[in-house]
Formats: structure tokens, sequence, C-alpha cells
């Protein structure tokens, strides 16, 4: 008999547990009132500050199970057309945010710029893009490496207005033409910059050819051309969270909308419109504060309604985003069982391991399934 | 004829304007920069008088004269919205009675309203409700009318020096001939004939810069910011004025105040997270459904009220009326003037008065014409949206509508560029588009003018850090840090 899993959730942790299920031959069912935060970040997988930040991780893994857990996402990631660059263990690769600042990462798409040393780079300023600040961006990044950063301004495509966003830019150059205007401007631009310096562009490379874009643009440029994440809607994320839903309906994960009232220990969901659904085990992928897993209360309790569980006091914590679930095996002897933000005791906002302690959550949940 | 007005919040701008049309020279200093004392810190509220009409009876009547007159000389910062005084079951009917009986007495028009159409108007208001009037409360625009007044009189050649703090006087056998300031040119003495104390509450600290004692109460307040405009009229209760019992709509959003706590010192201190609580178990004895009202953020403004006798413990005792001190006349400093207490809607009357006593002393014989003056529509954003769409540049604040080419005011500081354009001001708070309007400043000064933004907006969002604000600090905190990783900057 083939066992069930409703994941409650899909955000990264949501949809990568039911990646891992999938693989495995459980019958998944994701059930979520929204988009998670995929679309938010990037996409690069942050893991820590510094090379042995696993140590400091709620969830005990050895160091290379970090190292296979990193490799299986690698995998997913292929598996739905996401080349990730993996950093070699005990290297920490670093990416340049929108502000110029310096950003730590263990695994990042292909198409994002990120280096293990910092270099000169050649940042491009789009006019029309609101995210854009390529000057300030160059003070940020030459204040904090000591490196040059060379700017160079591309003028507005023709036909734009100003409801042009992130993601109407990427569309534009899916298209032949959007991409022929970009690849003749930015030739232009390059023309006197010091060759083969690397190139780092907003990310607006499109949405469906990326990876072909950065390959043209590589090749008729003579520059190494990458780029950095926007804010939201994050294209990057964007491009991850529609390849990888795609291909988990492909392979038969059944996505619900609708929103969980009460999870009960016996794995069976509720929903506020009356629907119930049973399953063998439930993952909790409702992250938190931030993905509305949790609420605050005016007198500053944070409550799991789902569950009916405190999580803490608003007093009591440093900050909103360590609060969470005190352990994977959430409620009902190891049927419940909580991943991603939803999980506590850690703070990617602080320790810049959001990414890890999805991937790492998931992992152990993972385990605590399989082995029953 | 020079005079140096210290402040530049409504007060000082008020007496600057007077003075500016009689024709004098003026020189405001101001220590920081406009509006960040108690007039960028108030409730928004264009008193109709009615709250007032039994406690001071005073302050009602000069604010109805000067509500009534704002709207004519400055319609373009005031919104004539109308209010209404509510009383509940059980609230006093001795005071509604003497209430009533004032608004006649003092020519403050009230008209009884049915409770079926006041539940037509304001559906969110409490069935408990047992009798209506309403009255001609306003909102004011005051960070527009700040903006307004400084270019009208800089418009008649005065001048305004911000980060400019006045230190000290010069004075040559008991008459001011001189104000010293620090300001970004060091040290300096500015001549003058005359100099006005408009400090607001921290005028008893410039008094005692001058060796002369002046008593200002500093009393703060607490308001909450609701992140919908869920009512379009004012709404206070009708009994002694007291906490959490005014809800005034301003622009897009609604404002429920205040608190009245005494304090020693002049600065407004950090909002506190438990009085934002009970500030909200108050305000939902009128909307008993405010739980569920998204709060964007909760601020603190100090008023600055006068008290000839001393300082008290019950700030709600002393009088919401303004006064003018001659110096002269009261400790033989000749051309030293303070301007003290008051509010808002009666910043213009402050002014006349203090310029009449001025030219009085000074034998001048200039009549005040701020009464029958229009101050002039600052140029604003409206400017824009008559341009053609491209030529707005790129949309940075989705919040609020600001476009690239409102920002072309290239000498405005951050805070004149946010209350100008309200950029960051919106249910993001600057989540999306700090980076962006910062950005397109000085790029040399980006990180730190970030910083500073980031710190202001989160100290007045974290207040009131639940429900649906809890989600969006968690948001912003997401973002900050972990897209754009200013932790690490
Ligand atoms: C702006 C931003 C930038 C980030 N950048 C990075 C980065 O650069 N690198 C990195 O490694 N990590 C990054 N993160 C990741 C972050 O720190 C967390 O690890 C991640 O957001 C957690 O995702 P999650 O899947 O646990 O929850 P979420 O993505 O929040 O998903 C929660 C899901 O649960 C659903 N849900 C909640 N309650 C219910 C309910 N009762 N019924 C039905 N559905 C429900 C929601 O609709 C949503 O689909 C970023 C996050 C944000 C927000
Ligand atoms: C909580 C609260 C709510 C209120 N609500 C309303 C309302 O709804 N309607 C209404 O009409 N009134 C209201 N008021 C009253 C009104 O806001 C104030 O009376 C008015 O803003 C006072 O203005 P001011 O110019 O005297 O003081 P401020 O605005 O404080 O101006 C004083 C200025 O002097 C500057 N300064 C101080 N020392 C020096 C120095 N040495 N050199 C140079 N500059 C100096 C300061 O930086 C400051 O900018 C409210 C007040 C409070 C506290
Ligand atoms: C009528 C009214 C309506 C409002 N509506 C909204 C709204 O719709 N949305 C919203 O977000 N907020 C709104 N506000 C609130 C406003 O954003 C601030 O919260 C409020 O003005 C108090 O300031 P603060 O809490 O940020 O105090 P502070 O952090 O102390 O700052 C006060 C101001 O002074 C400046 N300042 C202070 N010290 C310095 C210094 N040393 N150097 C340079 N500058 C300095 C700051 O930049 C800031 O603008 C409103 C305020 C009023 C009075």
């Amino acid at each position: 008999m083939t066992v069930s899993v409703l994941v409650v959730g899909r955000g990264p942790a949501g949809l990568l547990s039911a990646s891992y299920l999938r693989q495995r031959g459980f019958d998944v069912t994701i059930l979520a009132d929204a988009d998670g935060t995929m679309s938010m970040w990037s996409g690069d997988f942050g893991f820590g500050r510094s090379a042995d930040a696993f140590e400091s991780f709620p969830v005990k893994l050895s160091q290379s199970s970090w190292v296979a857990a990193f490799q299986g996402l690698v995998d997913i990631f292929d598996s739905f057309g996401v080349p990730l660059r993996l950093a070699p263990p005990g290297v920490i690769l670093r990416t340049v945010t929108a502000t110029g600042n310096l950003r730590p990462t263990f695994a990042v798409p292909a198409w994002q710029y990120a280096s293990v040393d910092p270099e000169d780079l050649i940042i491009v300023g789009i006019a029309g893009l609101a995210d854009s600040i390529a000057d300030a961006q160059a003070v940020s990044y030459r204040n904090h490496v000591r490196r040059e950063a060379i700017v160079v301004k591309l003028t507005r495509p023709p036909g734009w207005d100003p409801g042009w966003g992130a993601i109407r830019f990427a569309s534009y150059l899916d298209t032949r033409a959007g991409l022929a205007w970009f690849t003749r401007e930015l030739g232009a631009q390059l023309r006197h910059a010091p060759r083969g310096v690397p190139v780092i562009v907003p990310q607006i490379l499109g949405l469906d050819t990326t990876v072909e874009i950065v390959a043209h643009l590589a090749g008729e440029l003579g520059h190494p051309i990458a780029e950095f994440p926007l804010l939201s809607p994050s294209v990057g994320g964007v491009r991850i969270r529609d390849r990888w839903e795609r291909s988990l309906r492909r392979l038969g994960v059944h996505f619900i909308t609708g929103r969980a009232q009460r999870v009960s220990p016996t794995a069976t969901a509720m929903t506020d419109d009356g629907r119930e659904f049973a399953a063998d085990y439930v993952l909790l992928a409702t992250g938190g504060v931030l993905g509305g897993g949790a609420s605050v209360t005016i007198d500053g309790a944070i409550i799991d309604d789902l569950v009916n569980r405190e999580l803490g006091k608003m007093d009591d914590v440093q900050s909103l985003d360590r609060v969470g679930h005190p352990d994977i095996d959430c409620i009902g002897g190891g049927r419940v069982l909580a991943v991603g933000r939803a999980l506590g005791g850690w703070n990617p906002n602080k320790d810049h391991n959001g990414g890890a302690m999805v991937l790492g959550s998931v992992h152990m949940a993972l385990s605590m399934i399989s082995e029953d | 004829m020079r005079v140096v007005v210290i402040g530049a919040g409504a007060t000082g701008l008020g007496v600057a304007w007077d003075l500016a049309l009689r024709g004098v020279d003026v020189v405001v200093v101001e220590a920081h920069e406009v509006g960040v004392g108690t007039s960028g810190r108030f409730h928004g509220l264009l008193h109709s008088g009615g709250r007032y009409l039994v406690t001071d009876p005073n302050a009602a009547q000069e604010c109805y004269r000067e509500n009534v007159l704002l709207r004519v000389i400055a319609p373009n910062a005031v919104v004539a919205t109308g209010g209404y005084f509510v009383k509940k079951y059980g609230d006093d009917d001795n005071f509604e009675r003497r209430w009533t009986h004032q608004a006649e007495a003092l020519g403050v028009p009230i008209r009884e309203v049915p409770p079926a159409e006041l539940r037509q108007a304001l559906p969110m208001l409490t069935p408990d409700i047992e009798r209506a009037y309403w009255v001609p409360d306003g909102v004011l625009e005051g960070f527009r009318m700040l903006t307004m007044l400084v270019a009208a009189i800089q418009a008649r050649g005065s001048r305004l020096l911000e980060r400019t703090r006045a230190v000290g006087i010069r004075t040559e056998s008991h008459r001011v001939t001189g104000v010293e300031v620090e300001g970004p040119d060091g040290h300096r003495t500015l001549d003058c004939d005359a100099v006005v104390n408009a400090a607001g509450p921290w005028a008893g600290l410039v008094a005692h810069d001058w060796g002369i004692d002046v008593k200002v109460q500093p009393s703060y307040g607490l308001m909450l910011i609701f992140a919908n405009r869920r009512m379009d009229q004012v709404v206070n209760r009708l009994k002694l004025p007291s906490d959490g019992d005014i809800f005034v709509p301003h622009q897009e959003v609604v404002i429920l105040g205040t608190t009245d706590v005494a304090q020693p010192c002049p600065d407004a201190p950090e909002p506190d997270r438990l009085e934002a609580i009970r500030l909200m178990s108050l305000g939902a004895e009128l909307v008993p459904d405010l739980g569920s009202w998204r709060v964007l953020r909760g601020f603190n403004g100090v008023r600055p009220l006068y008290e000839p006798s001393g300082l008290t413990d019950d700030s709600r005792t002393v009088s919401r009326d303004f006064a003018v001190l001659n110096h002269g006349d009261r400790d033989g400093l000749a051309g030293a003037f303070s301007v003290l207490g008051g509010k808002w809607t009666t910043f213009r009357l402050m002014g006349e008065v203090l310029g009449d006593k001025l030219a009085e002393s000074l034998d001048m014989r200039l009549p005040s014409r701020s009464a029958d003056t229009v101050i002039e529509a600052h140029r604003t954003t409206q400017a824009t949206s008559r341009r053609h769409p491209v030529d707005r540049g790129a949309l940075l604040c989705e919040c609020e509508g600001v476009y690239e080419s409102d920002l072309d005011n290239e000498t405005a500081s951050q805070t004149q560029m946010r209350f100008g354009t309200w950029f960051s001001m919106g249910p993001c708070q600057g989540t999306f588009c700090a980076h962006r309007v910062l950005g397109r400043r000085s790029a040399a000064q980006f990180a730190q003018e970030m910083a500073w933004l980031r710190h202001e907006r989160e100290h007045g969002l974290n207040v009131v850090g639940w429900g649906s604000n809890a989600r969006l600090i968690a948001l912003e905190q997401a973002t900050k840090a972990q897209t754009l990783a200013e932790d690490l900057s």
C-alpha cells in the first residue's frame, strides 16, 4: 500500500518535501492557501556565514550528510532545468546584492553571480528598472571589498512604460527583439571596458530561456556574464518556482488550494471551508510568522493555530525569526512533522542559513518517515 | 528690521509667516529639520473647538475661528471632513449638557445627528451610542502645511537655516542684538533686532540659555496608525477629554490617539508596546472590531504645554491655550519673546499675537496680514501626474505611487523627501522601495541613509508587532537581511 503524505504549504520547504517524497514513491498532496516565499528569494541557498556553520544548526546532520543533502538538491534542480552550482566543502561563495553587499551562499543557480574571492566587476545599470541603482551599488561594493566596480548604463528599451517591473523586463528578454536590443546596447557600452572582467546585470535575463540567454551573451560579448538578484517578486525565484511546480505536477503530486484550519495528531487536516484530508503523515511546511503558519496576538503570544500550540512570547524572543516548533516531531508521535521555517530555533536573517535549514529539516523529516 | 525665530515647527513658521507679511526680514533657525518636533508628531486634527468646549473655552473659540479661516487661506492643506462627537450609554449626561450649552454660548456650530445617520456614515462604530453630534472638525495636512509655509516665507525674502541650533544670545545694555548659533558653518552670531523662542517643548531650555525661567510642561502622547482609511470623518468621544478617544482619517490611514503622560524632558520617548495595547483597548470602546484592523505603526509626540505656575504631575489640568511672553517687560531682556503652548490649529493666530506684541514693543506700525493672505500651494507631486506617463520614469514606490520624476528636488533631505512624496509610508513601510529611492540620491551617502531610514521605520513598526503587521515585520527583516544583506554591510 502506498503511504500518503499531506504537505501543508508550498514554499521551498513544501516543494522540496514533495520532491523527495515523490522520488521515494509516496503519494503526495500539497495543500496551501497561497504562494510561499520561493518567489521572494533569488534561489541561492544560504548555509551560514562561516565554513563550519553547520555545527550551530538545530538539525544535527554530519558534514558528509550535508554534502549529500546538497548533492541531492542539485539533482532535483537539475531534473527541472535549473543548474545549481555547489560550493566545494569548506568554501563559501559570495553573491552580490542589488545594494552592493556581499552575501554568503552555498548553492547558487548558474545564472546568478557568485565567487569565492572578490573580483573587479562591471555593473550594469538599466534605466527604467526601479531596482537598478548601479551607482550606489558600485560604491557599496568598492567599500566592502576594495575592488573596482565599473558602472555601465543602458537606456530604456523600446516600448517601455512606467509599469515595467522586473518580470516584464524578463519576458521582453525572452523575445528575439528583446534579446537583440539587450545584446546590442550592452555590446556598445562594453566596447571600451577591460576585456574579460565579469559583467553583472540585474536579474532580468528572461523567465523561460535564461540559460540560453546567458550563454548567448557570454559568447557575443567576450565577458563572463551573470545576474544579481532583485527584490520581490524575484525573477530568479519565480523561474525556480514555476519549473519546480510544473515538474511536481508532472510527477503526479496533487496541488490543492485551501487554508488548513486544524491538523489533528492522527494526521487529518481540516480546511476552513470544511474539507477534510486524511493521510499517513502531515508535513507542516507553513513557514512560521512570515509564511502564515503562526500568528502573533496583540498581547505578544506567538501561536500556531493549526495545532493549537503556543510557540513563544514576543517578550522572550530576540527576533521573530527564531520562532517555531521546538521539534520536527511536532505533535502526534511522529505523524505530524514541522519543516522549513515552521521549525524554530534558527534565524535565517541573522545567520544566512535559510536554504540550508529548509534542506536539513526536510532531510530529517524524511528519514523519520522512511524509518517507520 | 531683522528677527530671528528659533524653531521651525508650526509655531515658529506661523510667526515667521506673520512677520514676513509685515515686511520684517526673518531668519528661522532649526536645530534639525522642519517638522521633526511635535509638528511632525501630532494627530492631524483640524480642531473645531469641540474638544475644548467645556474644559478650555478660550481654546475652543480660537480653534473654531482658525478652523474656518484656514479653510479659506490654506485650502490645499486642510480637508473639511467634518466630525462627530458620540456619547455612549453610561457616559456622563451632565457633561453632554454642558457641552451643548457651551457650543451655543461660544458659537461653535454643532448638529445632533440621528443614530441611523451616524450608523450609515460610520458603520464600524459601536451600536452602544446614545447620541451623536456633527461638528466642523477637519484634517490638517501638517507636513504639507509646513512645506507651504517654508515656500511662502522664502518667497518673501526670509530665510530658513536648518541643522542650525540656537545656543545663546548676544546683548547690549539689556537688549538683544544677536543670536548665537551652531550649524554647518560652525559657530556664528546672527545680528538681529529681536528674537522669538518658538522651540515648542524645548522652549524652556532655550529660555534657560538666555538666563530666563520659563515653565514648559512636556507631556507625551502615543498615536497608532491603521493601514487603511476605514472612516472618512473624525470621531471623538463625547466626554471629559481623555485617552484614546479620537480617530482621525488622514490620507490613506486612520490615526487613533492619544495618551497624555507628563515627563521631565522634551524629547519624544520610544513608543511603548504596553501603552499601544492600552490604546487599542480604549479605541475598541468606540470601534469594537478594532483588533482586526491592521496597525501600521505607533509614534509619540510631545506637547509643549505652557504652565505659568510651575511643573505639575497632572498635565491635563494645564491650559491648552497659548501664551506670548515679552521678556522685555517680564525679565528685563528687551527684544526677546517666547511663544508657548497652543495647538497646530492655532499656529497662525499665535503668529499674529506674537507679531502684534513685537511690533508694538518696537514701535512699528505694521498690521498683521496673515488672516487675509492665502498661503500658496507648494508645487507637489500633482505636477508629476500631469506629465506624460513615460516622463515620470520608473515607478519606485507602488504603495504611494512615487515615480523617479518625483525625486527631482536634489537638495531635499531624506525626511523632506519622505514627507514630500510619502515614499516608505504606505503598507510596506519601505521594505521594497527604500533602496530604490535612496539609491537614486547620493551614491556616497547611500548605506548611511538606508540604515537611518530602516531604523526610523522599524521603531514605529515594532511597537505594534502583532497580527498582519508582525508578518510584515518578518518580511521586512528577511528582505533586508537575506535579499540585500544589509546586516553584512
Ligand atoms: C525575502 C526573502 C528572501 C530570502 N532569501 C533567502 C536566500 O537568499 N537564501 C536562502 O537560503 N533563503 C532565503 N530565504 C528563505 C527563508 O529564510 C526561509 O528559509 C523560507 O522562507 C522558509 O520557507 P518555508 O517553505 O518554510 O515557508 P514559506 O515559504 O513561508 O511557505 C509557507 C507556505 O505555507 C502556506 N501556509 C501557511 N499556513 C497555512 C495554512 N494554515 N493552510 C494552508 N497553507 C498554509 C503558505 O501559503 C505558504 O505556501 C528568504 C526568504 C524571504 C522571505
Ligand atoms: C500627541 C499630540 C497630538 C496632537 N494633536 C494635535 C491635533 O490633532 N491638532 C492640533 O491642532 N494640535 C495637536 N497637537 C498640538 C500641536 O502638535 C503642537 O501644539 C504643535 O505642533 C507645536 O508646534 P511647535 O512649533 O510649538 O513645536 P515643534 O513642532 O516641536 O517645533 C519646535 C522646533 O524647535 C526646534 N528647536 C528646539 N530647540 C532648538 C534650538 N535650540 N535651536 C533651533 N531649533 C530648536 C525643534 O527641533 C523643533 O523643530 C498635538 C500634540 C501632541 C503632542
Ligand atoms: C498626521 C500624521 C500622519 C502620518 N501618517 C503616516 C502614514 O500614513 N504612514 C507612515 O508610515 N507614517 C505616518 N506618520 C508617522 C511618521 O512616519 C512618523 O512615525 C512620525 O512623524 C514620528 O516620527 P518617528 O516615529 O519616525 O520619529 P523619529 O525616528 O524620531 O524621527 C522623526 C523624524 O525626524 C527625523 N530625524 C530625527 N532625528 C534626526 C536627526 N538626528 N537627523 C536627521 N533627521 C532626524 C527623522 O528622519 C524623522 O523623519 C504620520 C504622522 C503624522 C503626524
